[in-house]
């Protein structure tokens, strides 16, 4: 009797296989922290929502998920458990977060254990058949950005903010992206205040798709968890706009 | 249920790595259950027996191996099994590491120095341990 193959992982390949059916994968990624990839992320699923499209979306910021307080998820009921837990619709959005099941506690973990952590969310979600997958991404270049890449084989949004410093880390995710190749959808400038072209010119130089902007609106998380609040602000239009951009290019 | 989900991914993996002549030669999987996950194993094996039924594994024998759960601390280097501290943990911390294993990071400490950077160095989820054919 042969013996083939030995302790085999197998959440890994089920994952890369899953997750094709879904109709696009659109990660929300940048080399730092704060500049809005969970503000993005959780209004982009809201406004694609809203225009009709079946949206999820899955925060794997374990290390500081945020994304359940903008859309107003209740993180004290379990999803339900149906070949699989089935991700809670949350202002119209199918949401599945780490938060669940931490009584939002904080996840103190080495690499290996968030990869293991991200693996086993991506493993027992059951979604539906989605038009698109949104993914909130941990701030910097690491463990989840790799899984990501290797897995699920996204498109990625960058997000950064106008600051030189932010962009400067931005640049080595925007070098990571292209040079292995991976789909980039373009770059988003978020919180603009200024009339500066700084972020547009460096698109420029790095061959980049510059997306559009996001204005900085100070009341933005006065509606944080009502979906008609959020549809009917400012930095709506802003979000339609940057989809707008999305949808013609790809 | 949770385990249906872990259940298929064993079967779709088997089912992905193999070539189609190959999937005809296996006779057994070996299944490794870690402890920590604690996942109802009846379900689970209910599960993988409702699955497989559709698939060219239908006439594979399926076996099950559970793996207690080892905790190694990296602070102090301490070894303890995950089952000597369940007793501490609440219904609910149990529910939440049977549903994503590392939040058992959250719940116990090392026993000996109080530290949150351990690893589960065996018996930490669903494994195929082994797949066997004829030749
Ligand atoms: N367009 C915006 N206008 C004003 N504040 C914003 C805007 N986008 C994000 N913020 C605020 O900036 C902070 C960081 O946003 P967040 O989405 O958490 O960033 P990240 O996920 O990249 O860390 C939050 O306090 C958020 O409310
Ligand atoms: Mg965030
Ligand atoms: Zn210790």
């Amino acid at each position: 009797m042969k013996k083939s193959e030995r302790h085999i992982d197998p959440r890994t390949v089920y994952v890369k296989t899953k997750y094709r059916d879904i109709g696009k994968i659109i990660a929300f990624s940048s080399g730092k922290g704060g500049v809005g990839k969970s503000t993005l992320s959780a209004f982009s699923a809201m406004y694609l929502a809203n225009e009709g499209f079946k949206v999820g979306l899955l925060d794997l910021d374990l290390y500081g998920p945020s994304c359940h307080l903008i859309l107003g998820a209740d993180i004290g009921k379990y999803p339900e458990e149906k070949n699989g837990v089935v991700p809670p619709k949350v202002s119209g959005v199918y949401f599945m977060s780490s938060v669940f099941y931490s009584e939002n506690k904080p996840l103190v973990v080495r690499g290996k254990g968030l990869n293991d952590a991200a693996l086993e969310i991506m493993t027992i979600t059951n979604w539906p058949n989605l038009d698109y997958l949104i993914i909130d991404m941990p701030p910097g270049l690491g463990d989840i950005l790799l899984d990501v890449s290797e897995l699920l084989t996204p498109k990625f949004v960058v997000v950064t903010n106008e600051s030189r410093i932010s962009m400067e880390s931005v640049k080595k995710l925007l070098f990571y992206i292209k040079e292995q190749g991976l789909p980039l959808l373009g770059l988003v400038e978020n919180m603009k205040m200024s009339e500066g072209d700084f972020i547009e010119r460096e698109c420029k130089n790095l061959n980049v798709p510059y997306i559009g902007k996001v204005g900085f609106y100070p009341d933005i998380e006065e509606n944080y968890g009502e979906k008609d609040g959020f549809l009917k602000k400012d930095v709506f239009k802003d979000i339609a706009g940057i989809w707008r951009r999305i949808h013609e290019s790809s | 249920m949770h385990e249906w989900a872990l259940a298929k991914s064993v079967i779709d993996t088997i089912l992905n790595i193999e070539e189609g002549d190959d999937i005809a030669t296996i006779i057994e999987v070996v299944v490794g259950i870690g402890e920590l996950q604690d996942i109802a194993e009846d379900i689970f094996k209910e599960a993988v027996d409702d699955i497989k039924l559709n698939t060219p594994l239908k006439n594979v024998k399926f076996t099950y191996e559970i793996i207690p759960a080892v905790l190694k601390c990296n602070n102090c280097g301490h070894e303890w099994l995950y089952r000597d501290s369940v007793d501490k943990l609440t219904d609910e911390e149990k529910e939440n590491i049977h549903f994503i294993p590392e939040t058992v990071h959250i719940y116990i400490h090392c026993p000996v120095c109080n530290s949150v950077d351990f690893d589960a160095i065996k018996g930490r989820g669903v494994f195929i341990e082994e797949i066997r054919k004829t030749h």
